[in-house]
């Protein structure tokens, strides 16, 4: 049996949130960047049992760092938040918590993971200066090398087969 | 052709309308933009109708810039789904893919410069840690080295005055001015970092710039004598005795181009002169310049010569590393002055220095009598308490002092050790590392301060530290402290300190 589920990737512009989707539903990359207007959707079936599985309608919304100013409808039917910020660039995760709060407040029974993507261009994670982010971070990942990718989606399927 | 008309044929090219049931089965289409078939479930024509059908409500939809891609048409479009008769549903794709892509090329540039300028932003800050711990190591890697130079330098001289034959003098001169040499290079580096961190700050105190100029014209005059060259200091009869402005790095730009000039000149003569170009309001400006016979600069390299490590390819034989000429111009700068060079290759250079300062309105502000005065009329030997942790620096000091004769000295290594020796003893002066164990230079001198004895609480105290002087104690400086000295120190500056707070004691 298939169910499907919403799930909307949000955060700041340039973070990878295309490369992250892309990664995951055809295994491709491509470090050029493309600036996403509005929202492209995408859909990967995953197995989450044996004969069970989760038809995942990805949403890849254009990149803001306020997501007040998100189309509502957009949002609307929303299974599960994937928040993604850049490790890189301070200004993706600076206004995190706030951005974080804001979404448990309005969709408070909707799933959120928050992720810091590009790990891969950093030469120590466990520098102080990371260390207070990624606290509050549920997943590091990295499009590039795919670090991640596939667990980040495949445990956001189980928790709805659960 | 009516409006009405117009409007739906001009619409009717880029609007498709589509009408399907409750459970998503299109029951009618236009098909102008994406060709759908009747009866075929919108679920199954893009991802974005599976969730979208079961959101819908009595109330209308809209979605604005969905990319949509159904067989081979690929389109950006608003959309709009309102629930009509029947308990259907209208679904009305608007392309505006056009615009969109217009806007897509907009955003596209937009963010690209802003990621470049974080990225930009974020090197620049990579950069200046990088800097910072270059210039914090640089700082207390020279400091290191400098101390140790300086009681090598202090000892060399007091060896000098000991019983030694020919050669052991020629030696102990060899010693000594590579000493100097080295100090002088190392605290070049030094100032460089310090000026690259803005750490050079300018102290103004009041001081008799005669009396400086005059100690400079002893030193240089015993150099210059040295490579058989004459020394002149003329100094304008209009230039005050006193000026407010920050005395050690006016000695140390005059000392910079003096030692540069004694570098370059073989035979002939070096000056030092200083001129009042400017007085107005208790306030100078004063021209010192700098005059040599010796090697010139060509009129091309004029301009290379204040360069960081910059050295002319005609001065490749003389020692140096090419920073003493920059330090002067930077903090020329940094005193609010400016230089201006004059030179003749083969004939000799000029340098001017024009710096500003102020004077106060009467000379008679800060009259310092004569030290030798002091001694001569007090025959007493002055109490004076050393406060130094560092045993070699303890081992400086008490010999510079007790060369003189003219003082009792009490070593102790810490500010507790202070506080009890001045219990028991009345000092005429205390001299106080800043930078001490248990209790700093400071607090202790706030702990004296806060004594009952008023003749023990009222001791001046002379405070020495490294080369930057923090703001914290600066600001002390005329209330908890009289004065503070900055190490390496020489000699003469060491000693003058003592001497004016006893003169002013």
């Amino acid at each position: 049996m298939t169910t499907s589920k919403k799930i909307v990737l949000l955060g700041h512009f340039g973070v990878g949130k295309t490369s992250i989707i892309r990664k995951f539903v055809t295994n491709e990359f491509s470090s050029d960047y493309k600036v996403t207007i509005g929202v492209h959707i995408f859909k990967k079936e995953v197995p989450v049992t044996t004969n069970d599985s989760i038809s995942l309608i990805i949403w890849d919304l254009e990149g803001t760092d306020n997501i007040d100013l998100i189309n509502k409808a957009y949002l609307l039917g929303t299974h599960s938040f994937i928040y993604v910020y850049d490790i890189t660039r301070p200004v993706t995760f600076s206004n995190l918590e706030e951005n974080v709060l804001k979404l448990k407040e309005k969709f408070p029974k909707t799933l959120l993971k928050t992720v810091a993507n590009k790990i891969d261009l950093i030469d120590d994670i466990n520098d102080e200066k990371y260390k207070d982010t990624l606290q509050k971070t549920d997943y590091t990942s990295s499009a590039k090398t795919g670090e991640n990718i596939t667990d980040l989606f495949d445990s956001i399927a189980k928790s709805f087969a659960l | 052709m009516s409006l009405t008309s117009i409007k739906s044929t001009h619409q009717a090219k880029n609007t498709q309308f589509i009408v399907f049931n409750s459970n998503g089965d299109i029951i009618e289409s236009d098909n102008v933009l994406f060709s759908l078939k009747q009866k075929e479930k919108l679920a199954d024509v893009h991802p974005f109708f599976e969730n979208v059908l079961d959101i819908i409500t009595t109330e209308s939809i809209s979605f604005s810039c969905v990319h949509l891609e159904i067989d081979t048409v690929s389109l950006t479009c608003d959309i709009e789904i309102s629930k009509i008769e029947n308990n259907n549903y209208l679904l009305i794709l608007i392309d505006f893919s056009k615009h969109y892509e217009s806007f897509q090329s907009l955003a596209q540039s937009r963010n690209e410069t802003a990621i470049k300028s974080e990225v930009l932003v974020i090197k620049n800050e990579v950069l200046r840690e990088k800097e910072a711990f270059k210039n914090k190591f640089i700082d207390n890697f020279s400091h290191e080295i400098i101390s140790p130079i300086t009681s090598i330098i202090a000892f060399a001289n007091l060896m000098k005055n000991s019983k030694l034959n020919n050669e052991q003098k020629e030696y102990l001169e060899v010693m000594t001015s590579s000493s100097h040499h080295l100090k002088s290079m190392i605290s070049d580096v030094l100032d460089i970092s310090k000026l690259e961190i803005g750490k050079l700050e300018i102290n103004n105190e009041q001081f008799n710039f005669h009396k400086l100029m005059t100690q400079i014209e002893s030193e240089y005059n015993h150099k210059c004598a040295q490579k058989q060259l004459d020394f002149k200091l003329l100094i304008d009869e209009k230039v005050p005795t006193y000026i407010e402005s920050d005395k050690t790095k006016i000695r140390q730009l005059i000392k910079n181009l003096l030692d540069n000039a004694l570098k370059f000149t073989t035979t002939g003569n070096i000056s030092l002169s200083v001129k009042t170009i400017f007085t107005r309001a208790q306030r100078i400006t004063l021209a010192i310049i700098i005059e040599d016979t010796g090697l010139g600069i060509k009129e091309e390299d004029q301009d290379k010569i204040f360069m960081r490590f910059n050295r002319l390819e005609s001065a490749k034989h003389i020692e140096g590393v090419g920073l003493g000429l920059s330090i002067v111009k930077e903090i020329t700068e940094l005193l609010g002055g400016s230089i201006k060079l004059k030179s003749e290759s083969k004939k000799g250079s000029c340098f001017t220095i024009n710096i500003k300062a102020k004077y106060p309105v009467t000379q008679e502000l800060k009259i310092h009598k004569n030290s030798k005065k002091l001694f001569k009329k007090n025959k007493q030997k002055h109490q004076v308490l050393i406060v130094e942790d560092n045993e070699l620096h303890q081992l400086t000091i008490f010999k510079i002092l007790a060369k003189t004769n003219n003082y009792y000295l009490d070593i102790v290594s810490n500010g507790t050790e202070a506080l009890d020796a001045i219990n028991t003893t009345l000092y005429d002066v205390i001299l106080m590392d800043y930078k001490m164990p248990i209790l700093n230079g400071l607090e202790t001198a706030k702990a004296i301060r806060n004594l009952a004895d008023k003749r023990r609480k009222n001791t001046p105290i002379v405070i020495a530290t490294g080369a930057h002087v923090s703001t914290e104690l600066l600001s002390q400086k005329g209330k908890d402290i009289n004065d503070i000295i900055t190490k390496p120190f020489d000699e003469e500056i060491f000693i003058e300190a003592i001497e004016n707070c006893l003169i002013e004691n």
